[in-house]
């Protein structure tokens, strides 16, 4: 049978034994689609939970989607999945994004995805083209910085080489190691580049001539002209851009920031940049014109929230070229910067007195301050001193201090029990509370971040800045999200933060429709888009990604099979949990978290929401555990009798 | 061997192209959503290498971008060379294009085409080669282009 949009195969390589071997696609799809889907099938299959993130056996898995490559927009991510170094205190699967041109390059070099396995004896790369794979020796790339390390690569073979590469933090199994890709593509939250480095990988060169097949061309283009005239306008025309573009990442981030100062002086250039065949542009590219600035390139995606935070992280000091000069510092590093800042975990422990500049060596005093920084980052990068122990990231590190430091950590990782912690992929575990919503919608999303619930992403809300717009006032823009609430969530009280009611749904709605674009691969800042600055009413269009599909496959869904095949996948993901011991007693707060919230987060309404979402998804409500019939309606079955007869897990029916 | 060159001497001169892609530089944000249409559009796959536009790309400076379209020159170099004719003008819109069918894939035009890298390219599987021809009139990189970078502009 031709595959449309899948080109068929996936690569398997063993560094342990040097063999490479390809495993058909159609094992797997349309059944797990891709992504996010795929990687789970394949860690369910392949993985037992005794394997550590370190260990040889555990698996890296990088996997497209049909859309990756085609003109599908924003479908230019590649998920990436693996026991997770950052998830604590059990070691556990998780699954993380990253965007750029690196996905869809591997399909031109004629792959769906790579499965990594093992442990090279000394330090290699692969290199991918063509339909063909090597392993080659990369002694003279180990302990480059990542910009260092693709321009060697480039060097050798060719420009439009796409490479993912880790830095010296990876090298080292920082916790917090990130994959990199060009400049600021990366994989970051669950730590995956000390995976790379713990299998000696360190890097992934693709490069190909061939194409992506695609079902229904002039479909799948008409499709793509509609959706972008939903997203933006071209410059030139009347109606002003979408305010993504206009103002980076959120709401007032760019606009009025330092950066921008310098952009109208003259003295840096700020350019718009973009994965691949992306309508959104979402990031900032920057030259320096004198040169004299670390680093080059351009700010994505996670980089452009310590940006527009520009007031509180660091301690509010670092702004301008010294904030850009540190987020640089950290992808030359290869480590995640985000993760020190999240949740102000680090400052706090700072700010308690338990880590001081005696007991770390790193110059307090001067915190906020570049050179403070620049510090701490090659002291953890490379582990050296004080960096050794924050390498582990920030749950092993308050654990290892314990007393006043663990209030700290719950803080930071909210979710209590052995699935808990932060860092980690947080899907089938309560994540990160900012509103009550999003306690619920956390009850399986990563904290939330689906961009593209927020209405100000895609209209322009009050106070917009772009200066080309008549911005809603706050009463149109409270009418749009009520809208937007109601029409796509199934209630005005969607995303009403002061009732639970309404929440299980929503979370549901939410956590599928995440499920599946992280298996397409698109992107969560603008699928499924909720809203658009172009339409009489401000709403957007949530069915594009599914006529999407079916333009590139083929593949004709109805929206009830849409939302069944997420289904299938989240069951999945929530069975390698399950198997993990996973139960309702993982699906909490820690104590201090009800404390700190107690105005609002009352137990007797989480209590009855987390019911009400395990009966939405066919969980048994007393033990927290999928029901049999649920797998079974899922097809799902062999995972049900694995999950009984190997793991002696208990299904009620 | 190569060909004798044509009996087009470079007094020749053809009809300009109604108009050409424009491209500015500030806004083009490497997306490359110009390479996966016009292939898609062209040859019915999306693959870059078979796209009638390229982005240039310096990542590592400062991500610089830019689209790098067929000029439609008014001295056709690529055309003044072809032994067979295949490159001519299009009657409707001026663009310098190739007759698949009467292309020999000799490459003349690939090494007369006076930009670098070269606007035209090779097609082994086909063995012909390829060029933009402004899409007929409607050119799909200026349609499909999220920030505008690439724009058409007509002549006179």
């Amino acid at each position: 049978m031709a595959l449309f949009g899948w080109v068929g195969k996936i690569l398997r390589v063993d560094l342990t034994t040097g063999l490479i071997s390809e495993v058909p696609t159609a094992n797997y799809v349309p059944k797990y689609i891709g992504g996010r889907g795929v990687g789970a099938k394949i860690h369910w299959d392949e993985i037992t939970p005794a394997v550590g993130a370190f260990d040889p056996q555990n698996k890296l898995t990088f996997m497209t989607g049909p859309l990756v490559g085609t003109p599908a927009p924003s479908a230019s991510r590649t998920t990436v999945q693996a026991v997770a170094p950052m998830t604590y205190p059990e070691e556990l699967y998780s699954s993380s994004t990253i965007g750029g041109h690196w996905g869809p390059e591997l399909k031109f070099a004629g792959y769906d995805g790579i499965i990594i396995q093992g442990k090279s004896a000394s330090p290699v790369y692969l290199w991918i083209h063509n339909g063909l794979a090597e392993i080659r020796d990369a002694k003279h790339l180990w302990g480059l910085n990542t910009y260092n390390t693709q321009k060697v690569m480039w060097e050798t073979h060719g420009k439009k080489t796409r490479i993912l590469t880790i830095g010296p933090a990876g090298e080292h199994l920082v916790r917090m190691a990130i994959i990199l890709s060009d400049v600021s593509s990366t994989s970051g939250t669950p730590g995956y580049g000390a995976v790379m480095g713990a299998k000696n990988l360190k890097a992934i060169a693709v490069n190909g001539k061939g194409g992506v097949p695609v079902a229904r061309p002039q479909e799948l283009l008409d499709l793509t002209y509609y959706y972008q005239r939903l997203i933006t306008r071209k410059e030139g025309e009347a109606e002003p851009p979408a305010n993504y573009r206009q103002q980076r990442c959120g709401a007032g981030s760019y606009l009025g920031s330092q950066l921008e100062e310098e952009a109208k002086n003259g003295t840096i250039r700020a350019g718009m940049s973009g994965c691949f065949a992306c309508p959104v542009c979402c990031g900032l590219s920057i030259k320096v014109k004198d040169g004299s600035l670390v680093g080059s390139g351009d700010i994505r995606c996670l980089e452009m929230l310590t940006h527009e935070r520009e007031q509180a992280y660091y301690g509010g000091k670092l702004k301008g070229r010294p904030a850009y000069e540190t987020w640089t510092l950290a992808d030359l590093l290869g480590i995640s910067n985000v993760r020190f800042w999240e949740r102000s975990w680090f400052l706090t422990l700072i700010d308690r007195g338990i880590l001081t500049k005696e007991n770390t060596g790193l110059p307090v005093d001067k915190l906020g301050s570049v050179e403070f920084y620049r510090e701490l980052l090659h002291k953890t990068s490379y582990r050296e001193g004080i960096g050794d122990l924050l390498a582990e990231g920030e749950s092993r590190v308050c654990n290892y201090f314990g007393g006043e430091a663990i209030p700290i950590w719950e803080i930071t990782a909210q979710v209590a029990g052995k699935h808990g912690g932060s860092g980690g992929w947080n899907e089938n575990k309560l994540g990160s509370i900012v509103r009550l919503g999003s306690t619920i919608s956390g009850l399986d999303s990563r904290g939330l971040y689906h961009h593209s619930y927020d209405p100000k992403k895609w209209v322009h809300p009050p106070g917009c800045k772009c200066g080309r717009c008549t911005p809603l006032t706050p009463e149109e823009y409270r009418a749009v999200k009520s809208a937007q609430d109601k029409k796509w969530y199934g209630s005005e009280n969607a995303g009403d933060l002061t009732t639970w009611e309404h929440k299980a749904p929503m979370a549901k709605k939410h956590i599928d429709w995440r499920v599946m674009t992280d298996s397409l691969v698109t992107c969560m800042n603008n699928f499924p888009l909720t809203t658009s600055n172009y339409t009489p009413d401000k709403l957007g269009d949530i069915s594009v990604e599914r006529r999407l599909f079916s333009a590139v496959t083929g593949i004709d869904m109805a929206e009830e099979e849409w939302i069944k095949t997420a289904e299938r996948i989240y069951m999945l993901e929530r069975a390698i949990l399950t198997r993990h011991g996973h139960t309702r007693a993982e699906d909490w707060f820690f104590e201090s978290i009800f404390k700190e919230n107690s105005t609002w987060l009352d137990k007797e309404g989480l209590h009855k929401t987390l019911d009400e979402y395990y009966t939405l998804r066919g969980i048994d409500v007393t033990t927290g555990i999928p029901k049999r019939s649920t797998f079974e309606q899922l097809d799902l079955k062999d995972v049900a009798d694995v999950l009984e007869n190997k793991y002696k897990v208990k299904l009620s029916a | 061997m190569a060909k004798s060159s044509s009996s087009r001497s470079k007094d020749t001169t053809v009809a300009p192209a109604k108009g050409n892609l424009a491209v500015n530089t500030d806004i083009c944000a490497g997306c490359r959503t110009c390479e996966a249409v016009c292939s898609l559009f062209k040859e019915g796959i999306s693959n870059p290498e078979l796209a009638r536009i390229h982005v240039f790309k310096d990542e590592l400076d400062g991500y610089r971008c830019e689209p790098l379209p067929c000029r439609q020159c008014v001295r056709p170099e690529c055309l003044f060379v072809c032994p067979t004719g295949a490159l001519h003008v299009d009657a409707v819109t001026g663009a310098r294009v190739i007759d698949e069918k009467t292309c020999d894939g000799c490459q003349l035009c690939i090494k007369a085409c006076v930009y670098k890298p070269p606007r035209i390219r090779f097609n082994a599987q086909k063995n012909v080669c390829f060029k933009c021809d402004l899409c007929g009139g409607n050119p799909q990189c200026v349609k499909f282009c999220p920030t505008g970078a690439i724009t058409y502009k007509a002549k006179r």
